[in-house]
C-alpha cells in the first residue's frame, strides 16, 4: 500500500515538475539582439531602439525572395530606460528578453552629453544582459544605421558585430570593447576607456576614393574608435590613429603595411602582419615621468609590385625593416598626438605607473590628466620580416 | 539502537564542501571589506589563520572520542553550565545554514528566478536536506562521496572557462597599502571558521576520531586553497574593484566570459556546484543541529526532532533577513566578525581553560 502511494506521488510529482515557477516559453518572448540608445539633453528623454529577431523566418526562407525582413527594430522615449522599456512593451506583443543582445550602440550625441553609464550600469544589474555585450558608438543617425540592410547579412547588429570583429582580427583597426573591458577601464586608475566607431556611409557625402565601390556599398563603416574620459566621449581617433593606439597597448593581431621598396621608385612592398605586442615601462627620470614604449612587429611579404625580390638577409631586407618600424612609429606618434592633446589616457600610461611605481603615482594622481598630456614617450621599435612567400623574387620579363 | 559512521574520508568532504561553498558564494575576502587587488593575499591569511582554530576546535573534539560538544561541555563546566553553554553552538548551527540558505535562495531569485516566493526556494532545499539527514549520518556521507566528484570537476571549470580573460595586471599593484586592507579582508572569512564547531558533533560519529585533527587541517586547506585561486582570478578578470562590486562575484565572473561565440552561458557551473554545497552544508548542520538538541533534552534518536527543527530553519531563513540589504550588513567585518569571533574565541577559550584545570586538579585529587 505505502509503495503504491509513493509510486502515485511520483506520478503528480512528474505533472507539477514540466517546468520552472517562471518559465516562459521561447514563443512568448521577443529576443532582443542589439541595441541603440540615444538621449535628448534638451527634453532629458532616453530614446531606446532594440532589433528583435522575427521568429517567422526559418531558414533558407529568405532566399525565395521573401519581403519580410528577419528582424524587427522598435524604439520608444522614456524619462529612463526602463521607462522608455516600459513604453516600449506597449508595442511589442511579446515579453522583451536581453539574454541574447550582443551589440549595443550609441548616439555620439548621448555619449558625449549624458555618458553611457546609464546603459553599461544597467548592463552589470541586469539578470540577463551580460557583459560580453559590445559596446559601440555610432557617428551619425543611429536609427537608421539598426535598420538599414547589410549586404549578405540576414540582420544588420550581427553582420555589424561580425564586421567589428572582423576588423579587429585582420587590420587591428578598431577596438573590440565588450561592457567588462569598458568597466574595468572605467574603475582602474590611470587608463581610460575607448570604444569601437561606426559610421553610416551616405553615397551623396562621399566624394573622392570612398565613392566608387562597385555595385551596393557597405553601408556601415567603422571609422576607428571613441575615446572617452570616464564615461564621457570626448574625442575620435581616425584609422591610423586607430593603428597606432593599438600598437601601443599591443592590440594589433594583424594589418597590412604598405612600404617603398628600397632603391625603386614606383614598387610597393606589402606586408601583412602577424604578430605585434607592446611593452610599456613607466620610467621616472631626474624627478620626471617617463614612458619607455617597446614594440615588436613581425610579419611577412604578401605582394612586391614589381620586379624586384629579395631573398636573403641584405641592405634590402633592413632597409625594409627600417621602414616598416617607420610606418608603424608614425601611427603611434599620430595617436600620441591626437590623445595627449585632449589628455585622455587610453594606453594606461597612468595604470603602469600605478602598478609599479605606486607611491609616485600618489603624487601624479590628482593631476594625472596634464601631466599626461606633456608625457614624454620613448619609442623603441624592432621589425622583423619573417618571410616572403612562395617566390623570392620577381619574373625575368625579357 | 544501532550506531551510525561515517568514514574520514567522508567527513573530509563533508568539510570540504561545506567551507568552499560560503567561499563561492559570497568571496567574503573581496566583497566584505576593502582588500581589493591584495584580496588574494587575505585569502592567505585566512588558511593561516582558520588553521590556528581548526587545530584548536579538533584538538578538544578528539580529547573526547566518544562524546559530542554538547556532552563534553557538561562534562568539563558541570552540569547546568554545562547545559546553557552548549545552546551556544546549536545556535551557531541554526543561524550559519540559515545564512548559507538565504544567500543561495537570494541568489537564484536575483539570478534566475525573479517571481519565485522565497519561502517556495527555502522549503524545497530544507526539505531536501531534512529527507537525507532523516536517512541518518550514513547516506550524507555517501551523497557527499558522490557530490565531491561532481563539485571538483564544476569547480575545475569554474576556474578554467575564465583563464583565457586572465589580466595579470588587474593584480597590480601588490601589496602597497600595508596589512590593514589585508587583514581587514580576512576577518569574515576567519570568522566564518566558527562553522568547524561541527566537529564537535561529526568526530564522535567517525570511524577514526584520532584522525580528524588531520582531517579537517587537510580539508579546510584544500577549500582555502581554491579560495586563494579564485580570488585570483576573480580579480584578474573583472579587475578588483568591479568584483568588490558584485553581490556574488562568482556569479558575475563566469557571466562576464565567454570562449567562443558557442560556449558561453558557464552559469550553470557556478550554480550548480554551489547547490550541491549547499546542500551538504545545510545538512550537516541540520544533522549536527538535531544530534545536538536530541543529546541536550536526552533524547535518544534525534530523527523526532528534525521535522519541527527544519520548520524553524525555513522561517528562520525566510523572516531572519528582511532583504539582502540586511544579509549584507550582517557580513560586514564590523559586525560579523566580532560576532562570529566571539562565538569562536570565547566558547574555546572556556572549554580549554576548564579541560587544562581538570586534567591539572582533577589528577591530584585522584579522579
Amino acid at each position: 500500500m505505502y509503495k503504491k502511494i509513493l509510486v502515485l506521488l511520483v506520478f503528480f510529482a512528474l505533472l507539477s515538475l514540466c517546468g520552472c515557477w517562471d518559465r516562459l516559453e521561447p514563443e512568448r518572448r521577443a529576443i532582443v539582439i542589439g541595441g541603440g540608445f540615444d538621449y535628448n539633453p534638451e527634453r532629458e528623454l532616453y530614446q531606446v531602439i532594440f532589433q528583435i529577431v522575427s521568429p517567422l523566418i526559418r531558414q533558407g526562407q529568405n532566399a525565395g525572395g521573401n519581403e519580410k525582413p528577419n528582424y524587427w527594430t522598435v524604439s520608444a522615449w522614456g524619462h529612463s530606460l526602463y521607462d522608455a522599456l516600459a513604453n516600449m512593451s506597449k508595442k511589442v506583443s511579446r515579453r522583451i528578453s536581453f539574454s541574447h543582445a550582443q551589440l549595443y550602440v550609441f548616439s555620439e550625441r548621448m555619449a558625449r552629453t549624458k555618458g553611457v553609464l546609464p546603459v553599461v550600469n544597467a548592463v552589470a544589474r541586469s539578470r540577463e544582459s551580460r557583459r560580453i555585450i559590445i559596446l559601440a558608438v555610432a557617428k551619425d543617425n543611429l536609427e537608421q544605421m539598426l535598420t538599414v540592410n547589410l549586404p549578405i547579412e540576414s540582420s544588420n547588429v550581427m553582420g555589424l558585430t561580425n564586421q567589428i570583429y572582423l576588423t579587429m582580427e585582420e587590420m587591428g583597426g578598431t577596438a573590440v570593447e565588450d561592457t567588462r573591458d569598458f568597466f574595468t577601464k572605467l574603475v582602474q586608475p590611470g587608463i581610460e576607456p575607448h570604444v569601437v566607431g561606426l559610421e553610416l556611409s551616405d553615397k551623396k557625402n562621399n566624394s573622392g576614393e570612398d565613392k566608387t565601390d562597385p555595385g551596393i556599398e557597405p553601408p556601415i563603416r567603422i571609422i576607428g574608435k571613441y575615446f572617452f574620459k570616464d564615461d564621457r566621449l570626448i574625442g575620435l581617433l581616425n584609422d591610423r590613429e586607430t593603428r597606432g593606439s593599438n600598437w601601443i597597448i599591443g592590440n594589433v593581431r594583424a594589418g597590412t603595411l604598405v612600404v617603398k621598396y628600397p632603391g625603386e621608385q614606383d614598387v610597393l612592398v606589402d606586408v601583412l602582419i602577424s604578430r605585434g605586442s607592446s611593452q610599456i615601462k613607466p620610467v621616472i627620470r631626474e624627478g620626471q615621468p617617463l614612458i619607455k614604449l617597446k614594440i615588436k612587429v613581425s610579419g611577412h611579404i604578401v605582394n612586391i609590385t614589381g620586379e624586384s625580390g629579395l631573398k636573403e638577409e641584405s641592405v634590402v631586407t633592413k632597409s625594409l625593416n627600417q621602414r616598416v618600424s617607420q610606418v608603424v612609429r608614425n601611427d603611434i606618434e599620430l595617436a600620441l598626438k591626437k590623445t595627449q592633446s585632449n589628455q585622455c589616457d587610453i594606453f594606461g600610461f597612468g595604470f603602469a605607473f600605478y602598478r609599479l611605481m605606486y607611491k609616485e603615482w600618489l603624487e601624479m594622481e590628482d593631476n594625472w590628466d596634464e601631466i599626461f598630456a606633456n608625457l614624454p614617450v620613448e619609442l623603441t621599435i624592432e621589425a622583423d620580416i619573417k618571410n616572403m612567400g612562395l617566390v623570392n623574387k620577381g619574373p625575368d620579363i625579357r | 539502537m544501532r550506531i551510525e559512521k561515517i568514514a574520514n574520508r567522508q567527513l573530509w568532504f563533508l568539510l570540504f564542501l561545506m567551507r568552499s561553498t560560503i567561499i563561492l558564494a559570497y568571496l567574503p575576502v573581496l566583497t566584505s571589506a576593502d582588500a581589493l587587488q591584495d584580496a588574494w593575499i587575505s585569502a592567505i591569511v585566512t588558511l593561516f589563520g582558520s588553521q590556528i582554530f581548526i587545530l584548536l576546535i579538533a584538538l578538544l573534539a578528539t580529547k573526547f572520542p566518544d562524546k559530542t560538544i554538547i556532552q563534553y561541555s557538561q562534562l568539563l563546566l558541570g552540569y547546568w553550565p554545562g547545559k546553557l553553554f552548549s545552546l551556544v553552538f546549536l545556535w551557531l548551527f541554526l543561524q550559519l545554514s540559515v545564512v548559507d540558505i538565504r544567500i543561495y535562495s537570494e541568489v537564484l531569485i536575483t539570478g534566475f528566478l525573479p517571481h519565485t516566493p522565497i519561502i517556495f526556494i527555502t522549503g524545497i532545499m530544507v526539505f531536501a536536506a531534512t529527507v537525507c539527514v532523516q536517512q541518518g549520518i550514513e547516506v550524507l556521507g555517501r551523497i557527499a562521496d558522490v557530490l565531491f566528484i561532481l563539485f571538483v570537476f564544476m569547480l575545475v571549470g569554474v576556474v578554467l572557462v575564465p583563464l583565457g580573460e586572465f589580466d595579470i595586471h588587474n593584480l597590480q599593484p601588490v601589496f602597497v597599502r600595508g596589512w590593514g586592507p589585508v587583514l581587514r579582508g580576512a576577518l569574515t572569512p576567519v570568522a566564518l571558521i566558527s562553522q568547524a564547531w561541527v566537529l564537535g558533533i561529526l568526530t564522535p560519529a567517525t570511524l577514526s576520531p584520532k584522525k580528524v585533527i588531520k582531517t579537517a587541517m587537510t580539508a579546510e586547506g584544500a577549500s582555502l586553497a581554491i579560495l586563494i585561486l579564485v580570488a585570483i582570478i576573480t580579480i584578474g578578470v573583472l579587475s578588483p574593484q568591479e568584483g568588490a562590486r558584485a553581490t556574488f562575484p562568482l556569479l558575475t565572473l563566469i557571466r562576464s566570459v565567454q570562449i567562443t561565440y558557442f560556449l558561453q552561458r558557464m552559469e550553470v557551473l557556478v550554480i550548480f556546484s554551489w547547490g550541491f554545497g549547499l546542500f551538504i552544508s545545510v545538512s550537516t548542520f541540520l544533522y549536527s543541529g538535531a544530534k545536538g538538541f536530541s543529546q541536550w533534552l536526552k533524547i535518544e534518536d534525534y530523527r523526532i526532532l528534525l521535522w519541527p527543527m527544519a520548520v524553524i530553519w525555513v522561517f528562520m531563513a525566510v523572516g531572519g533577513f528582511k532583504d539582502i540589504f540586511a544579509l549584507n550588513e550582517f557580513f560586514q567585518p564590523a559586525i560579523f566578525a566580532p560576532y562570529g569571533l566571539a562565538l569562536l574565541i570565547f566558547p574555546l577559550a572556556l572549554l580549554w581553560l576548564a579541560y587544562l584545570l581538570r586534567n591539572t586538579t582533577g589528577r591530584s585529587k585522584g579522579d
